[in-house]
């Protein structure tokens, strides 16, 4: 059996009758039973008042982040100084941290490898589509799946 | 009647959303039950979904801007609220719900609004098969005969993305129908 017109023609479901002659109203009764207030947006309540009480809101906002920007720079030139100094007197102590720090990314470096080369052995055999499909069936977003295989 | 368009409805959504409402559940009405109809399979989840989607778009009304189609944003709503319907269907279910006659038994109206023939009955099978995502895809391309374009805009996904889908899709249903 083949997809073509005649299988598409023939719809084999059904609805209770007159079910589409008063969706428009139980629709409606549903919406007020639910309580939800339209968001429409209509001519006669243009959201004018709204920004004009807004306005020194937005002021005071302006003056703080400011004021912030100010205290940030100010902050950052002395610390740079302060730092420069410690850079000169603490040489010793950077370097034993940056040797703890290699010796940790080399560690995690092979662990790394030796688990590709573990799933590389035990993922012999399997087609993409497979995986395609199982990428789906876990629901990942159809984009990412064929852009990465 | 003559046939409401998005320019009417934009026109009247302005000054009275209930009335812009009601002219959007008379236009899309049907055309959405069917969508998700094609997901849930079950005609009181179908109706469900429907008043879910409404409720929705109500509530978000004003967030759309008509800068896209509104058919395409109510479609996407709506594709969302049959996913999550059959998500939680399965959750609840203990056994697999992969074909028409499972997913009756687990129904209380049963198959009381279906009548399919054999044919029609083997490829409901055979779509019940894919994973979920790919169902809405191959349904919005093979019934309801929407342009990857549009497609694109319901569910978020490339074009390109959205055609290997289907042909993945339609290959695995042939082999399905041919198979069983």
């Amino acid at each position: 059996m083949q997809l073509n017109d005649e299988i598409k023609k023939n719809n084999p479901f059904k609805v209770p009758e007159g079910y589409f002659d008063t969706l428009t109203e139980r629709t409606m009764s549903a919406i007020r039973e639910s309580g939800e207030e339209a968001d429409a947006v209509t001519e006669k309540e243009k959201p004018v008042r709204r920004q004009i009480r807004l306005v020194p809101f937005f002021s005071l906002a302006a003056v703080i982040i400011g004021f912030a920007v100010i205290a940030t720079v100010m902050v950052r030139v002395v610390t740079a100084d302060r730092a420069a100094t410690e850079h000169e007197a603490g040489n010793g102590l950077y370097a034993e941290l940056a040797a703890e720090e290699l010796d940790t990314y080399m560690i995690e470096y092979e662990l790394m490898e030796a688990e590709e080369a573990e799933i590389t052995e035990t993922g012999q055999g399997i087609s993409s589509e497979i995986i395609i499909d199982y990428l789906m069936t876990e629901d990942i977003d159809i984009n990412d799946i064929y852009e990465l295989l | 009647m003559s046939q409401i368009t998005e320019d009417d409805i934009k026109r009247v959504i302005r000054t009275d959303a209930e009335k812009a409402f009601r002219m959007i559940i008379d236009a899309y009405g049907s055309k959405l039950y069917w969508h998700i109809r094609r997901i849930v399979i079950i005609h009181e989840d179908a109706d469900d979904a429907l008043q879910n989607t409404f409720i929705n778009a109500w509530r978000n009304i004003a967030s759309f801007r008509f800068e896209s189609s509104l058919l395409t944003w109510l479609w996407s709503i709506a594709t969302n609220e049959a996913l999550s319907l059959i998500r939680k269907r399965e959750r609840q279910s203990a056994v697999s719900l992969d074909d028409v006659d499972a997913i009756f038994a687990q129904s209380v109206e049963g198959n009381s609004y279906f009548d399919g023939d054999d044919a029609s009955v083997r490829l409901q099978n055979a779509i019940l098969k894919l994973p979920l995502k790919q169902r809405a895809v191959f349904n919005m391309k093979y019934f309801d005969e929407m342009s990857y374009e549009e497609m694109s805009g319901v569910t978020g996904t490339s074009v390109g993305a959205l055609k290997a889908s289907y042909h993945h899709a339609v290959k695995k249903i042939e082999q399905f129908l041919q198979n069983d």
